[in-house]
């Protein structure tokens, strides 16, 4: 079914093993590429068409930051602030099927234009704005469910409820990866709450295609690795011994049942684990990165050390070859991050968390020219409302209009794309429903979405379900 | 949220012509010119109305009448065609590259009649015209980049408000899905199974069973050979993780090998052991567990705990321990609340067995209470269907079935059910139903002299405090001293009850609470919701089951219950054509590997055809005959010779059936993550064996960050949505968010790291290495054999032998060889499957 990996070949492995110990060189194996991979589930594959981008790092910023006081200039918020006035507030609608009266909230932030598209960037993000001409943003966005749990599910796989592939799991299962000696979906620091793993599970895809969660929310990104590479027990040198006795005794059992698919994958599983445990572990050494890079993400300074180490991280990845790297800024309770139901100004520490890590990350990404085919997504479950909650300091959930910003990748850049009514809560043009944006996405990897699709019970699925537009607008 | 649905588009026009009046025949063309060419269109409009003016009698055009009518027509062509054109055709007409919801607009046929959906457009009513409704981006939001300005609207509703008038000929061509029940009653799984005789065979030697004769009989026109028997190791080891997950012993192994009685005595004797240990009902049960999906928690975006969910685990244990008739288990489960009962452990049972409609992954944080609970019923009819029927009943909630005979109406036939059925409590975030348990006479009696004890404590706690209170009140004007000292006495009676109190409430009586539901109070029947959203309401569909299981008669549900009972009795009626076929089959499977029909929960045409319909139709015939008895037809499979077949390929095997279809050799099976589990805490000695009860620790409020201490069987450990033990999640453990009768078994890196680097792996190995160690009455050779015989149930090979001796003498830390040395074998791929 799906226990197809690279097989090694069996010769060649009974060559390395019959006579007993053969002392095993670990620099060796990582070098042997003559592995057969037709049946490799995650050997890279050709996209259907030209792709304008070959991975994607998505910077998921949890909670929902507020696009009118971020990226969403609204003079009206000013000029109305403090009148109660009428809206279809989404969550109230929701539950009671009514429309009422909330207070216009202006935003306490200072709104100013920056580089020669002008794009409008509050005085939260002062580093991400001297970027904006390499960024596309999409202001008309809007989305499925008015709460947490079903909205990021909706984001992360295109649906509130059923459990469904996530985005990244289905870009592996379109594109595979190209560096077989990593994970080719990688979300780090991911949530634990929201819909936790299935937010970058696999569903009914093969299990091949499962994110993988390196570290968790709420640790510190300086402490995060990946799962079960290093042993806490044995030296090296025992590893090795065990590994070459492993490797012997599996031969032995195999040796009658030549050509059993099954059982050789289980051998070529335990080769690359031991490849992946000798690379892997680098991408998150940064001994060998200059100081001045690490400058660059703010790293070991006190706002941004987390969200800088991730940020590299991802870096590092793309450089690499992971096909799909999540970022998160999150954290594991019911109202996450950027959640500000209450006292908005708390936006500015999350700012000030991740600014100025993007803008060294978007910096990094262009100086090394991986920009140009790694699509940049920053983005959130949803946006805010343009008026206080229940007349307090914050703002409510807003699934109808919010922003995202795009970058490298084959997204126009110094673009905007649709927008808001006059408050920003209602997206009227140029809106692209998150089911769009997925289609998008693919589209930019080079995959039509309507024929990536993967037989479960009896029917064919796809990401984005019967919905889904490509916005042509926005490709550069 | 919605299944994927293509509908092809065909072209429209080309139909128009034949038996239509000239005027209307060129309006056909003019309308393929217009989808060409949008600059001419004023032109063209002139021309229309010139043909037409031509066309009709100059009396009936110069009318009153006949100018109104040209009025809307000339409305329609300047105002509502050129927006058809522009913003919708480029989705909606036979050009679209991809035709959406099934809808054509560029007929006024195709725009009458609708989409998926239902009718777009119904002349004179735009408050029941979806497109009105969509556009204004209630139904749908449509165009879906923008908005039309509010004056395009106000012109679509003026149009439909006076008519519609539409010139547009021709027939929309749809694919139409009508569903012929007649014609689909053919296919085999609807048929009823038929008493199948066993088949006569060339070589009468090798059949044990009636099972053999039929799976002999197929090979043999297949021209294939059974395997040879296995040796009586391999065999012992694959029956007993096969009945009870768990290895057997070197001694148990021995004993086996040695026993002097043919292998049909000693595996029948083994068998019988096996099915009457209470490891059994913690197999199997959990076999179950998987069909049902079985969890701890809700999960979805905030995952609610499922504290009560454990009975519920423990009744399925008990059901599979008691051998309880699988119909009856059925109907427990669908209609326990609702059965008669002889006792209050009988009714607690049966109340409990109801958790299965109330397990399921709910998002309970669904802020739309009317979507919440239609996505609960959604989702108990799409368990239940693969559960017991082997149908994706799902995919007939926004349209007809496009595979198999099952329209939307009996979907929400059945939906009707479960909306009339009490699962989930409302609040801004829901909470799944309980129900208070029966009590024991015993505890009944005591919680009833309790609520009296405590009834009357707290009355003259309210006494007292309103003596305080008047005394208080008193006391400012009055100025007694005798109102102080009342006050004083008073508090200290107060305080004397206090204690009272709370002595009795720590003695508080047992009050056990399951997960259960109920029949509403007003159950009725439900409309079908167009496209599968509930607020786009079609007609009312009286509640019943699908009608192409003709076989099993259904009786109709009266008006003041949900109907669930009838349902589940319809189900389990011995000619229903698939419950009883699709439950042998997951026996089959969980037995051999692979069921005769592969598709384990899908029996419809998508799904597999038998590999031995004959058998399936002997076995489900033969069970229900037998009283829907498990363990009878596991003992059957279990004593056949084919389930003794060694799973060895021969050539011709490998050349003609690679996917072992014909069963010419017994299925090389993976070690489920269970059974992984449980066999390393057991050989390192530390598996703690207790039965049932609650699996949560106590004082867990979320499932974030949890730990997994427990060393109890992996049946017991909680099953959280969004959290699993990481060897279960590594090792294909069943999703429980879907229903999932057959596991993946995948290969993967992870799961090498996790045997290499797990500090759980460690932990074990270390333990085993110990223990053998602590045997200080068997020396090296002994040990090696011992553990080889533990872990891969056979002794080692020479080279085998070789190799650990070598790892063995290597390096001078004994303990830590040995733990190596375990860890290996269990990373060794004859302990991760079975031969």
């Amino acid at each position: 079914m799906n226990s197809q990996l690279p097989i090694i070949s069996r010769r060649q492995m009974l060559r390395s093993t019959a006579c007993g110990f053969s002392y095993l060189a670990a620099a060796g194996m990582a070098q042997r590429e003559s592995y057969a991979t037709v049946a490799n589930p995650l050997s890279p594959r050709e996209p259907e068409f030209t792709p304008r981008a070959k991975r994607v790092i998505f910077l998921f910023m949890q909670g929902g930051p507020s696009h009118v006081d971020t990226f969403d200039y609204k003079p009206m918020l000013a000029e109305k602030d403090g009148q109660k006035l009428v809206f279809d507030d989404a969550r109230v609608l929701a539950k009671t099927r009514k429309i009422t009266k909330h207070r216009v909230f202006k935003s306490p932030w200072r709104f100013r234009q920056h580089g020669e598209s002008g794009a409008h960037v509050s005085d939260l993000f002062p580093h991400i704005a001297q970027h904006v001409d390499d960024l596309c943003f999409l202001k008309g966005m809007h989305t499925d469910g008015v709460a947490h749990g079903p909205a990021t599910l909706f984001m992360h796989t295109g649906s509130i409820n059923l459990v469904r592939p996530s985005v990244g799991s289905w870009v592996l299962y379109g594109l595979g990866t190209e560096n077989q000696n990593l994970p080719g979906f990688v979300s780090i620091q991911p949530s634990m709450g929201n819909g936790g793993p299935r937010n970058y599970s696999n569903a009914f895809l093969p299990a091949a295609f499962q994110g993988t969660a390196v570290g968790r929310a709420g640790t510190p990104a300086k402490d995060v690795k990946m799962r079960d590479l290093v042993n806490p027990a044995r030296t090296t040198a025992e590893q090795r011994r065990q590994f070459e006795l492993l490797r012997a005794i599996n031969a032995e059992q195999i040796r009658d049942r030549a050509g059993d698919d099954k059982l050789e994958a289980v051998i070529s599983s335990y080769e690359l684990a031991w490849r992946m445990q000798h690379h892997a572990p680098g991408l998150f050494d940064f001994r060998q990165e200059p100081q001045h890079i690490k400058d660059l993400y703010g790293i070991d300074q006190p706002h941004t050390d987390d969200f800088g180490r991730q940020c590299l991280m991802a870096r590092r990845m793309a450089e690499a070859g992971v096909r799909y790297i999540q970022v998160n800024y999150g954290d594991n309770t019911n109202n996450p991050r950027w959640d500000q139901h209450s006292n908005l100004h708390q936006h500015r520490d999350h700012a000030l968390n991740t600014d100025q890590p993007i803008a060294g990350l978007l910096t990094d990404l262009k100086q090394r020219g991986l920009l140009e085919d790694t699509l940049v997504w920053w983005g959130a479950e949803f946006g805010r409302t343009p008026y206080a909650q229940q007349n307090g300091t914050g703002r409510d959930h807003n699934p109808d209009g919010f922003t995202m910003f795009l970058a490298g990748g084959g997204v126009k850049p110094g673009f905007s794309y649709g927008g808001t009514d006059e408050f920003g809560h209602h997206a009227v043009e140029g809106r692209v429903h998150m089911h769009d944006w997925h289609a998008t996405l693919l589209h930019l990897l080079g995959i039509d979405h309507k024929k990536l699709t993967y037989t479960h019970d009896g029917r064919p699925f796809r990401l984005t379900d019967v919905h889904g537009r490509v916005i042509r607008d926005i490709m550069a | 949220m919605r299944g994927l649905c293509i509908v092809a588009g065909k072209d429209a026009d080309d139909t128009a012509a034949l038996g239509y009046p000239i005027g209307m025949l060129l309006l056909g063309v003019a309308n393929s010119i217009l989808l060409a060419s949008r600059p001419c269109r004023f032109l063209l409009r002139l021309g229309i109305l010139a043909i037409l003016l031509r066309a009709a009698s100059t009396s009936a055009a110069d009318s009153p009448a006949g100018k109104h009518a040209l009025a809307e027509l000339d409305f329609f062509e300047s105002k509502i065609r050129p927006v058809l054109i522009e913003h919708c055709y480029s989705c909606h007409s036979a050009e679209a590259e991809e035709v959406e919801g099934g809808l054509l607009l560029e007929t006024r046929a195709g725009i009458r009649r609708g989409g998926e959906s239902g009718p777009t457009v119904v002349p004179g009513k735009p408050a029941e015209s979806l497109l009105l409704s969509a556009i204004r981006y209630e139904s749908f939001e449509m165009p879906p980049d923008k908005k039309l300005p509010p004056h395009v609207v106000a012109d679509f509703e003026k149009w439909i408000a006076h008519g519609a008038v539409d010139p547009r000929d021709g027939d929309a061509v749809h694919r139409d899905v009508g569903i012929d029940l007649e014609e689909g009653r053919k296919f085999w799984s609807f048929q009823p199974p038929r008493p199948e005789l066993p088949p006569t065979v060339r070589d009468a030697s090798w059949p044990q069973t009636e099972i053999d004769r039929f799976i002999l009989a197929t090979l043999e026109t297949k021209g294939l050979q059974p395997a040879a028997d296995t040796d009586r190791k391999t065999l012992l080891r694959r029956i007993y993780y096969a009945l009870i997950g768990l290895p057997p012993t070197p001694q148990e192994l021995d004993d086996f090998e040695a026993d002097g009685e043919t292998t049909t005595d000693a595996v029948a004797r083994v068998v019988d052991r096996l099915l009457a240990s209470q490891q059994f009902g913690e197999r199997w049960g959990r076999h179950w567990l998987d069909v049902v999906r079985y969890a701890d928690s809700s999960g979805g975006g905030r995952s609610a705990l499922f504290p009560h969910a454990w009975r519920y685990r423990d009744y399925v244990i008990d059901a599979f321990n008691d051998d309880l008739p699988f119909d009856k288990f059925v109907r427990e489960q669908l209609a326990g609340d609702l059965m008669e009962t002889s006792d209050w452990q009988q009714r607690r049972r049966r109340l409990t067995a109801t958790a299965f409609l109330v397990l399921g992954p709910t998002n309970f944080e669904l802020q739309d209470k009317d979507v919440l609970e239609m996505d609960i019923a959604d989702e108990q009819v799409d368990t239940l269907g693969k559960a017991f029927m082997g149908m994706t009943l799902g995919c007939a909630r926004c349209h007809d079935h496009k595979f198999d005979p099952i329209p939307t109406r009996e979907y929400y036939a059945m939906a009707g059910i479960f909306k009339s059925t009490v699962t989930v409590q409302h609040d801004n975030v829901s909470a799944c139903n309980t129900a208070k348990l029966p009590l024991s006479p015993d505890d009944e009696a005591a919680t009833e002299q309790f609520d009296a004890e405590m009834a009357k404590l707290s009355d003259q706690r309210r006494e007292l405090e309103a003596k305080i209170k008047d005394a208080k009140s008193k006391s400012p004007t009055s100025d007694e001293p005798t109102s102080s000292l009342a006050q004083e006495s008073y508090r200290n009676q107060l305080k004397r009850l206090q204690s009272k109190i709370k002595t009795l409430k720590a003695g508080k009586p047992n009050a056990p609470i399951a997960m259960a539901v109920a029949d509403k109070e007003q159950p009725s029947d439900i409309p079908l919701a167009i496209r599968g959203v509930v607020h786009n309401e079609g007609p009312i569909v009286p509640r019943g089951v699908l009608q192409v299981c003709a076989s099993a008669e259904f009786p109709g549900i009266v008006s003041d219950v949900s109907g669930r009972m009838e349902l589940a009795e319809w189900l389990t009626s011995p000619s229903h054509p698939l419950t009883a076929r699709v439950v042998v089959n997951r026996v089959w499977h969980w037995l051999m590997g692979q069921g005769l029909v592969r598709t384990v929960d899908n029996f419809g045409s998508t799904g597999d055809q038998p590999s031995h319909p004959e058998l399936l139709d002997y076995l489900a015939t033969q069970f229900v005959e037998q009283g829907w008895s498990v363990k009878q037809l596991i003992r059957e499979i279990m004593l056949s010779r084919t389930y003794r077949m060694s799973s060895a390929r021969g050539a011709s095997a490998i050349e003609t059936d690679p996917d072992n279809r014909w069963l010419s050799h017994m299925n090389r099976q993976r070690l489920d993550a269970e059974s992984i589990r449980d066999t390393l805490l057991f050989i390192s000695g530390q598996l703690d064996s207790s039965a049932g009860g609650p699996s949560i620790a106590k004082g867990t409020k979320i499932e974030y960050g949890y730990v997994f201490k427990s060393k109890r069987r992996s049946v017991y450990l909680p099953i959280f949505r969004n959290r699993l033990p990481q060897l279960m999640e590594v090792f294909d453990f069943a999703d429980p968010n879907i229903q999932l009768g057959s596991r993946t078994s995948s290969t993967t890196v992870p799961q090498a790291h996790f045997l290499m680097n797990n500090p759980f792996m460690l932990e074990v190995t270390d333990a085993a290495a110990n223990r053998i160690l602590a045997r200080s009455e068997l020396d090296e050779t002994q040990r090696l054999r011992f553990a080889f015989s533990q872990v891969l149930g056979r002794g080692p090979s020479k080279m085998e032998l070789q190799l650990a001796e070598a790892l063995l003498h290597d390096g001078s830390d004994e303990s830590k060889n040995w733990s190596m040395l375990y860890q290996t074998l269990f990373q060794s791929i004859d302990f991760r499957y079975l031969n």
